[in-house]
């Protein structure tokens, strides 16, 4: 066991991240096993609550369990670190296709271990016709699933777990999975079961007692494993830390935490377990920094801890974030792109009574990510008009490491958002962000935020098609049976209207459906005891347990769109450069022989990013249609549609199902990136001009929350006076009304492209000398110059 | 105090938002055209004379030849498969600019009116507020056009924006005093005091450029000094601790010295001329910094860069 912190020199953090990132990604087949055998010997007997209470329970008393040199925060997900469980009763079919190509492919490889792979094999054919994905597909009408197919839209519940939330995880800090077990039973013992609600009720409970009985045997594993290892461990103080383990692991999450130590381990059982029960992403800490705040300063107080003891904690846990996996098919490894779990971490803001919250812990969180340079947990910030200047530069000093971390949020903006969704002035206060950027209350909400993602350039072609999308041929939309005519850009913008009313209709009816579904087939008791009012409702959080219900579809390709519109209405229809059946033929074509044309669609009619009204005004109006859109609907929990402005990487699958648009985009071309970002390369007038753009969208219809992107050369942030510039940015932003901002500080791989493609960094504003200058406008001598001062400097 | 003349306009080549080395903060970098100065090593060649020209970049050219069919000059024309440029019958009316989708065919240089200057800069106020920026007037020499400059910083000023101005100092000193009521800071370049040397490299007078410096002090401006450090020109101890003297004997505290470059290079290209300057490879990072301790030990703060 390696335990020489002195002699090597290197933190703890520094070999944990080795140690864990030395593992490639791979798959284990150990929970696929426990599983089926779990259904097939019970499915037929017990209600769906507790088939799957029984099947956590068995996963969780039969996984294998790990504890690993130097951890201090124990609880694995699979076999190994950064190996991905197998979810066989959500989908199957396609794994067992991609086994094969899962270690080759082009993105997200897995690496499958032989005796997984024959496992495998074994395995999942048996779910044939009984996975929820089997299901899934015989009750989505044909439209649909022809929709996602040829990806109009793309559903992303149809074959895993809904996830999305942000867990009441105070709730295991005190009083802890024992007092929860115990009010399941004590609900149980009350009922009336003549009463017809009661029979719900039951099983619910009964499922309750199940799991949270199971989780506290699994801490109680790790407990007698850490002794086990204890004994045999030659070093004392590793042999220390190892009895110290197996304390925590007999006391959480069964009682109440009392250090910041126990706090932490009972923290990362809940949120493991709940990624071990289903394989829905974005399992949110939320406000780390608050519920966490009072087992830091405990230990603090009381002289049993001190900064860097505290700081080495939050490293283990840290890591641990980075362990998790989710194994994703072909097409959702390019749509997200990068092993992403979405573990949305958030700190500062203000309190329930809107006094700033602020604390040690939420400076700490920032040390944390700084030190682990790792992808995970999703940091983010909160930020309002009295969130402290030192808070804010120590976030933007961050930001500009170059990690994309933290993401920024406006709680003046969001809010406001959330009490137009119903909830009280102090819930909307208290809230957190799950995933990439959707608000909402936590521990109290299924937002059902795996809602899909609408592809508004597809829309777009389809409307100047008559209904066909261009690129498969097939009659995807309405149709006028008189054929098509564009007198006038009103007669443009009428058709995208009615292409956007029928793929909205579509994209709710495939979400309901799935959300009944994810109901009927697959609630999920664990994640409900961390969700009111799921125990006494006896429903569980894919069944309308939760007090707030919404649905989150989002759309992809706005800047495109809008760009697109503009073009037309300018080019064709005011300035008469081109006929619009001359502008169809030349789309029809992919611009092949028309590159004089498709210039001109790029270059002369205003691009969104660039502070200019009309066409902002454009994007204003198209997003306010598309959310207002959804809105109307309501889904099978009882609660609204509530969409949002993002992409995640979702551009990127779009990529090849869009046809080239009068934006002058080829097809092929990556759509705008983020959600309310400019079209890569068309930014060009620089960040604040991409702000004033972005404000003059109404961020209060974006419900499901609006996500920027923006690109920054290190050199433009760099020094004392380049922070304050970061932080007036996002100061700005936010008193214009924007909800999030995100920064990518680029450093010389980006510039690299920037040379090989500068059509798509025309944005990329670097520091030569005495003044600032576009990256791509000056000669490629002085660009070489320019990259190797950046990565000396950088 | 001169009251500003009614609506003035003037030519500018560029107007960059989000510049962040030109004086405090965030601001809004206004390009004036035209410069009395005639600097080898300029970098903005495009900034140096007072009228439009035309910036033409061969590798975008798609020899579409709508340039062709709206040039009344008949400065370009169709030799094959290519075309053909006539620099000579060019008066940069723009007319193929506005013809050309590819962005090849550019015009350098534009007339506006100083309000619409101000408004454009206005749109950037709350950056400004939330970071001590504001707009910097640079170019070019805008004190050439110093009615215009003149509208353009009053203009900003009484919306409450902070205004900075880059100038070579090379204007009678009336010029100076008007503006002064309106400007809040001078970044005021100083780039030789030999005044053989500054005239052979320059073509100005560097006594004019010193007195001027001196009664903008005198007045109680606030002032830069920056000086771009150009190989073999102004690049050794002895050149540098001459400029920092005169800069300490007025008082000033603060000092930024500014790596030559070749970023212009491509530029003059693209107007048709030559880059002549041939003084040598931009002054190494190592001999920047014992330059700066130089400056630094008459006790002037110091700066790399702006």
């Amino acid at each position: 066991m390696d335990s020489t912190i002195a002699v090597s020199g290197e933190t703890r953090a520094t070999r944990l991240r080795r140690c864990v990132m030395a593992h490639e990604p791979s798959v284990c087949h150990e929970r696929a096993a426990i599983v089926t055998d779990c259904y097939e010997r019970l499915a037929g007997t017990l209600p769906p609550i507790l088939l799957r209470a029984h099947a956590l329970a068995a996963v969780l008393d039969r996984m294998s369990i790990v504890i690993g040199p130097d951890e201090l925060i124990v609880g694995n997900q699979a076999s190994r670190p950064r190996s991905a469980p197998i979810f066989p009763e959500y989908s199957w079919e396609w794994i067992l296709e991609e086994l094969d190509t899962l270690p080759t492919r082009a993105a997200d490889r897995y690496a499958v271990p032989p005796e997984s792979r024959e496992a495998l094999q074994g395995i999942l054919p048996r779910w044939r016709g009984k996975s929820f994905r089997d299901r899934a597909v015989h009750a989505l009408p044909e439209d649909v699933l022809r929709s996602h197919q040829s990806l109009l839209f793309l559903l992303t519940s149809m074959g895993c777990g809904v996830g999305h939330l942000a867990p009441d995880y105070a709730r295991v800090l005190t009083p802890g999975l024992s007092a929860i077990a115990r009010e399941a039973r004590e609900r149980l013992t009350a009922l009336d079961l003549t009463d017809p609600g009661a029979i719900r009720k039951r099983d619910f409970c009964q499922a309750a007692v199940v799991v949270a009985e199971a989780a506290i045997r699994f801490a109680g594993r790790f407990a007698e494993r850490a002794e086990q290892m204890a004994a045999a461990e030659a070093c004392p103080d590793r042999q220390a830390e190892l009895l110290e383990i197996a304390r925590i692991c007999r006391k959480v999450p069964a009682r109440p935490a009392e250090t910041f130590a126990e706090a932490l381990q009972a923290f990362w059982f809940v949120h493991l377990i709940i990624q071990i029960e289903a394989n829905g992403h974005s399992i949110s800490p939320g406000r780390f920094d608050q519920y966490m705040s009072p087992f830091y300063e405990a230990d603090r107080t009381g002289g049993r801890l001190d900064r860097d003891g505290a700081l080495e904690l939050l490293d283990c846990l840290w890591v641990k974030f980075n362990e998790v996996m989710k194994l994703r098919d072909k097409t959702a490894s390019i749509g997200f792109g990068g092993y992403p779990l979405f573990q949305n971490l958030i700190v500062g803001g203000q309190g329930v009574d809107g006094r700033d919250a602020t604390n040690e812990l939420s400076y700490l969180c920032l040390d944390a990510t700084r030190r682990a340079r790792l992808p995970q947990p999703s940091l983010s910030v909160r930020v309002y008009r009295e969130t402290p200047p030192d808070f804010l530069r120590a976030a933007s000093e961050l930001a500009r490491e170059g990690l994309g971390l933290p993401a920024f949020f406006n709680d003046d903006a969001i809010v406001p958002v959330l009490q137009n969704m119903g909830v009280p002035l102090e819930e909307a206060r208290g809230y957190a962000e799950v995933g990439c950027v959707e608000p909402q209350v936590p521990g109290k909400t299924n937002g059902y935020y795996p809602a899909g993602f609408l592809n508004l350039g597809k829309v777009l072609t389809m409307a100047l098609h008559n209904g066909t999308d261009p690129v498969t041929g097939k009659q995807l939309g309405p149709a006028d049976p008189e054929g098509q005519g564009f007198a006038c850009y009103g007669d443009i913008v009428a058709a995208l209207d009615r292409q956007l009313d029928h793929v909205t209709r579509l994209l709710v009816t495939g979400d309901n459906i799935l959300d009944e579904l994810h109901g009927q087939l697959a609630p999920n008791p664990f994640v409900s005891l961390f969700v009111d009012d799921c125990l006494a409702r006896g429903l569980a959080y894919e069944q309308g347990g939760a007090v707030y219900n919404y649905t989150g579809p989002n759309s992809v390709g706005l800047a495109n769109v809008a760009d697109a519109l503009m073009a037309i209405k300018r080019l064709v229809f005011a300035e008469r450069h081109i006929e619009m059946d001359a502008l169809l033929a030349m789309l029809d074509q992919d611009f092949a022989g028309h590159e004089g044309g498709r210039l001109l669609l790029l270059n002369r009619a205003p691009k969104y990013g660039n502070d200019n009204e009309e066409v902002d005004g454009i994007a204003r109006e198209l997003a306010t249609r598309i959310l207002t859109g959804f809105k109307q609907y309501r889904n099978p929990r009882g609660g609204r549609f509530e969409p949002g402005l993002q992409s995640i990487s979702a551009h990127a699958l779009f990529r090849d199902a869009v046809a080239a648009t009068p934006d002058g985009r080829p097809a092929k071309m990556l759509l705008a990136d983020g959600g309310i970002s400019p079209a890569q390369g068309r930014d060009r007038r620089g960040p604040t001009a991409v702000i004033r753009s972005a404000a003059r969208l109404d961020h209060r219809e974006a419900s499901n929350g609006t996500l920027l992107n923006i690109k920054l050369s290190p050199q433009s942030v760099a020094g004392e006076a380049g922070l304050e510039n970061l932080v007036a940015l996002i100061r700005t932003y936010f008193q214009l009304g924007g909800q999030h901002v995100q920064f990518n500080v680029i450093n010389s791989a980006i510039l690299r492209e920037a040379q090989r493609h500068p059509e798509k960094h025309r944005d990329l504003v670097v520091r030569v000398a005495g003044f600032s200058v576009l990256f791509t406008t000056i000669d490629p001598v002085l660009q070489e110059d320019i990259i190797e001062r950046t990565e000396h400097r950088v | 105090v001169s009251e500003p003349a009614a609506d003035p306009s003037g030519i500018i080549f560029d107007i960059q938002r989000f510049s962040v080395h030109d004086g405090p903060g965030i601001r809004t970098l206004v390009f004036f055209k035209g410069c009395p100065l005639a600097c080898l090593w300029c970098s903005n060649p495009e900034s140096q004379r007072f009228d439009p020209e035309l910036l033409f970049d061969p590798t975008r050219c798609l020899a579409c030849g709508g340039c062709v069919e709206v040039c009344p000059h008949g400065a370009v024309w169709r030799t094959g498969e290519k075309l053909a440029y006539d620099r000579g019958r060019c008066p940069a009316c723009g007319a193929c600019a506005d013809a050309c989708p590819a962005e090849a065919r550019t015009v350098a240089g534009r007339r506006v009116a100083a309000k619409d200057v101000v408004a454009e800069v206005l749109k950037d106020a709350p950056f400004y507020a939330n970071s001590g920026g504001g707009v910097t007037l640079g170019g070019g020499e805008p004190l050439a056009q110093s009615d215009f400059a003149r509208e353009i910083l009053a203009g900003c000023r009484l919306h409450g924006i902070h205004t900075a101005i880059e100038t070579c100092g090379h204007v009678p000193w009336g010029v100076l005093e008007s503006i002064l009521p309106w400007t809040d800071l001078f970044l005021y370049d100083l780039k030789h005091v030999d005044a053989e040397t500054h005239r052979a490299q320059t073509g100005g007078d560097i006594a004019l450029i010193l007195s001027n410096l001196e009664r903008l002090v005198g007045a109680g401006a606030s002032a830069i000094v920056r000086v771009p450090v150009i190989p073999g020109f102004n690049d050794t101890a002895e050149d540098i601790r001459a400029i920092a003297e005169q800069v300490a004997r007025l008082g000033i505290a603060e000092l930024h010295l500014l790596p030559y470059h070749r970023l212009g290079q491509n530029k003059y290209l693209l107007a048709g001329r030559r880059y002549e300057f041939a003084g040598g490879d931009p002054v190494g990072d190592g001999t920047m910094t014992s330059l700066r301790d130089v400056a630094a030990q008459l006790g002037l703060s110091v700066t790399i860069g702006g």
